[in-house]
């Protein structure tokens, strides 16, 4: 009888702590399905689009990623929008989308990440075409593609608790910017004074936190 | 006398290796400053680092009208 009773509780108490562990997991924290609009009012935002300020529309989207994820397929790349210079709306859209459709950012080999880059940019790599001789929107969108990069390691930098959220918005931020000025077909001399600064707090955010 | 030979003959053995691997490291040597690899080639700056990343935008703008 005895035996029966201890056996009883501990079936009893094995079954009462998985239930409790069954619900903290999914309590409070974002999964990888709870991009439903029932779920992300409970994070207190839906849009991350109504928000005028383009670095807090930025940050936004690093504090709620399932509204990031949820809006990416309909929202225009920040750069892309209102674009009317050299290369327009339309066109950047045009790399964004090729550069995603063919997953040049998930290559793990630097190598083929450039090969992609540079075919996906415009550069005719396979009848021997060079950067040099590429029209100057190719090279403009080139370098708006190797901006993406360092947007994509941003992004994982955050992802991983390696940078705040605060910088990572700041960053890409200005890394918008400078594509935007790219994009418009501004003159280099305006362009690299941006860069240069870009650099400095990419390098200043970077070496701060590995401290 | 047998160990003296012996000694001799690795001396070679190892001078010769020596000789066979320096001439090989002043080939290759010669083959990186003859080839002209335009850095902006997808052949070129491997963009493995941030830094590389931040060159490659460099040259890239250097090149831009």
């Amino acid at each position: 009888m005895k035996k029966s009773i201890t056996l009883i509780s501990i079936v009893l108490l094995l079954s009462i702590s998985f239930v409790l562990a069954a619900g903290s997991s999914s309590g409070g924290t974002p999964s990888r399905n709870s991009d439903s609009p029932a779920q992300i009012v409970v994070s207190g935002r839906t849009t991350c689009e109504d928000i005028e300020a383009i670095r807090e529309r930025i940050k936004c989207r690093f504090q709620y990623k399932a509204v990031a994820r949820a809006e990416a397929a309909d929202v225009v790349e920040e750069a892309c929008r209102g674009r009317a210079g050299a290369i327009n709306e339309d066109k950047c859209k045009a790399l964004y989308e090729r550069l995603k459709n063919k997953k040049c950012y998930d290559f793990e080999d630097p190598v083929a990440k450039k090969r992609c880059l540079l075919k996906e940019s415009g550069i005719n790599i396979n009848t021997g075409g060079t950067f040099r001789a590429a029209p100057n929107d190719v090279k403009r969108s080139y370098v708006v593609a190797l901006l993406y990069e360092l947007q994509e390691r941003i992004e994982k930098l955050e992802a991983n608790g390696e940078i705040t959220v605060d910088e990572s918005a700041s960053l890409v931020a200005k890394i918008v910017e400078i594509k935007q000025m790219i994009l418009d077909g501004k003159p280099r001399s305006e362009i690299v004074p941006k860069i240069q600064a870009f650099k400095a707090e990419f390098r200043a955010t970077i070496t701060e936190d590995e401290q | 006398m047998k160990l003296l030979i012996w000694i001799v003959i690795a001396l070679v053995i190892i001078g010769g290796i020596a000789w066979f691997m320096s001439s090989n490291d002043i080939d290759l040597d010669g083959d990186a400053s003859d080839s002209d690899v335009d850095t902006l080639s997808e052949n070129g700056r491997v963009i493995d680092t941030d830094t590389a990343v931040f060159d490659e935008i460099d040259d890239a703008m250097g090149e831009i009208e």
